[in-house]
């Protein structure tokens, strides 16, 4: 049943991961004009190479969380990819960077959302990602069944 | 007729040709009126921040000037801009206290109230305190082709928007055609966007030597904000003011303008257009002899003086604060008193906001790194024990 929603529980973030980094390549390629700025956390890259990085980590984990979906290493990319998230929005804010967050290449714009809305869509996932990901971790630490599945 | 009387007659000439020279200097005195009108992000007119002015500006052959404007619907008010060859002054004399819509809070005669004033080195006014930014395009009328012309630089900032304060003043070249006799009026001048002066990174801009330095996290925040609404909204090229003169006339070999418009744009806006001013000379006059290029005292001034300002890798002062009154008048830039001034302000703090700001970015930076450890160790550790239990 565990390992039935772990893999699950993979799946899905996988899908989410595809469709950010989708979002993140439609901007790229529709050359979006806040592109050009530099990032608000590290000035000497501009927004581009930044949102570059995050697609290739995010097809990284997406892909290995597909395939690893029964084990438990996929929690770990998972986590690992939502902790390095969560410190670059620390660091964006300790550093005032202006809102609103381009984690999703604008592509939601078109819906006449809220921006607060909008700016809450990225957070959520990365809510759901992180602490998914970390409740399977401590639950395979604390009660592990015979049926776990490490690798 | 005897000689005697020819010679007293044809001394008494002279003594009266010589007096009316000595009653003007090199030199003229206009007046006209200058009309302001404000528009908000929709095109409309803002009202509270539009109005029309009588206006007097006296210039020297030597590049001095005194700028006087009085705004018609404030009956006590009356701003000074002036430049007395070394250094600029701006006083500004209202009786209204006003809040950040212009509405007025309270009234007080002038004479019992401290007048605010700021002192600046150089041609350039660094003027705060006219929210309608009167003086500065009366200054970029009449006193910013001297400027242009002497320092022979082609990059200026925004004079509309306070230097000290904002970094929305910078980035601009100017484009110009000015008039060939002095004080070398811009028949045209533009104010164009340029990428290529920007600087390197995000702390070089706060560094800039023009701008004070930050009393606290809400400055940086809100210089950072307008750094990026500079490098995303106000593109290369694009004009962010336009002026022009015409009608040009001369008077003691000084070539001045009888009409002149300046338009401020605002790339947001819906037509662009943030400010329009409108000006008319409408009397022209020899300059009179013993014209002082300083502003009158009429009551007591606070004055901010940015001439005593200080920086280094530890310390920055913007400058020294002093009442001025009619008995102790206006300070030289080389005053002992206002050194002293400045020093014990030195003395008196111990790092500036400026340089406190990279203790606390450095700190917040090791706590993040501390969280990201923590972040990126915590699930290696969940896994390694879940992995052990499971051999077990």
């Amino acid at each position: 049943m565990k390992n039935c929603m772990r893999k699950y529980f993979c799946i899905s973030v996988s899908v989410l991961l595809v469709l950010t980094a989708m979002a993140k390549l439609v901007a790229i390629f529709q050359r979006k004009k806040f592109l050009l700025l530099p990032d608000p956390v590290f000035s000497s890259f501009t927004t581009r190479d930044s949102m570059i990085i995050a697609v290739i980590m995010e097809f990284i984990v997406a892909v290995f969380m597909f395939y690893k979906r029964k084990g438990l290493s996929p929690m770990v990319a998972c986590s690992w990819l939502v902790s390095i998230f969560i410190c670059y929005h620390m660091l964006a804010r300790a550093f005032f960077a202006k809102k609103p967050c381009h984690c999703l290449g604008g592509v939601l714009d078109w819906t006449g959302l809220p921006q607060k809305v909008l700016d809450a869509i990225p957070i959520a996932m990365l809510c759901y990602m992180g602490i998914g990901s970390l409740v399977f971790l401590i639950a395979a630490s604390v009660v592990t069944t015979s049926d776990s599945k490490i690798k | 007729m005897k000689i005697s009387t020819v010679i007293f007659f044809l001394t008494v000439t002279l003594c009266l040709s010589s007096l009316a020279l000595a009653k003007s200097e090199d030199g003229l005195t206009a007046s006209g009126y200058l009309t302001v009108t404000s528009f908000g992000g929709s095109g409309k007119v803002i009202s509270q921040w539009s109005s029309t002015n009588y206006f007097q500006v006296s210039i020297s052959s030597g590049g001095q000037y005194l700028i006087k404007v009085h705004p018609l619907n404030e009956e006590g008010d009356t701003f000074y801009l002036t430049y007395d060859g070394t250094d600029t002054f701006f006083v500004r004399y209202r009786e209204a206290t006003v809040d950040v819509n212009q509405k007025i809070i309270d009234r007080e005669s002038i004479e019992k109230k401290v007048n605010p004033a700021y002192i600046s080195s150089g041609n350039y006014p660094f003027v705060p305190w006219d929210e309608q930014k009167r003086a500065h395009i009366l200054w970029l009328v009449f006193g910013a082709g001297e400027y242009l012309h002497n320092s022979g630089t082609n990059t200026m900032l925004l004079p509309w928007i306070p230097a000290r304060w904002s970094l929305l003043s910078y980035g601009f070249h100017v484009e110009d055609k000015l008039s060939a006799e002095l004080p070398y009026i811009p028949k045209e001048l533009q104010f164009v966007r340029d990428y290529k002066l920007d600087l390197a990174s995000d702390s070089l801009e706060m560094e800039r030597p023009e701008l004070d330095s930050p009393s606290g996290d809400p400055w940086i925040k809100k210089w950072k904000s307008e750094l990026q609404e500079r490098r995303k909204n106000w593109t290369n090229g694009f004009v962010a003011g336009k002026l022009e003169s015409g009608d040009f006339t001369n008077q003691n070999g000084l070539s001045i303008p009888l009409s002149f418009s300046f338009q401020a744009f605002h790339p947001q806006w819906v037509h662009k257009l943030r400010w329009k001013y409108d000006g008319i000379v409408t009397n022209v006059t020899s300059l009179t002899s013993g014209e002082s290029f300083q502003p009158p005292i009429i009551s007591v001034v606070g004055a901010e003086d940015s001439r005593f300002r200080f920086r280094d890798a530890n310390k920055s002062l913007d400058g020294v604060n002093y009442p001025v009154t009619a008995t102790n008048s206006w300070p030289p830039h080389d005053s002992l008193d206002k050194q002293k001034l400045l020093q014990a302000g030195l003395a008196s703090r111990e790092v500036s906001a400026r340089f406190v700001y990279g203790d606390v970015r450095n700190k917040r930076i090791i706590i993040i790194t501390m969280v990201m450890i923590f972040a990126l160790s915590l699930p290696v550790f969940l896994f390694l024990n879940a992995t052990r239990k499971i051999k077990k």
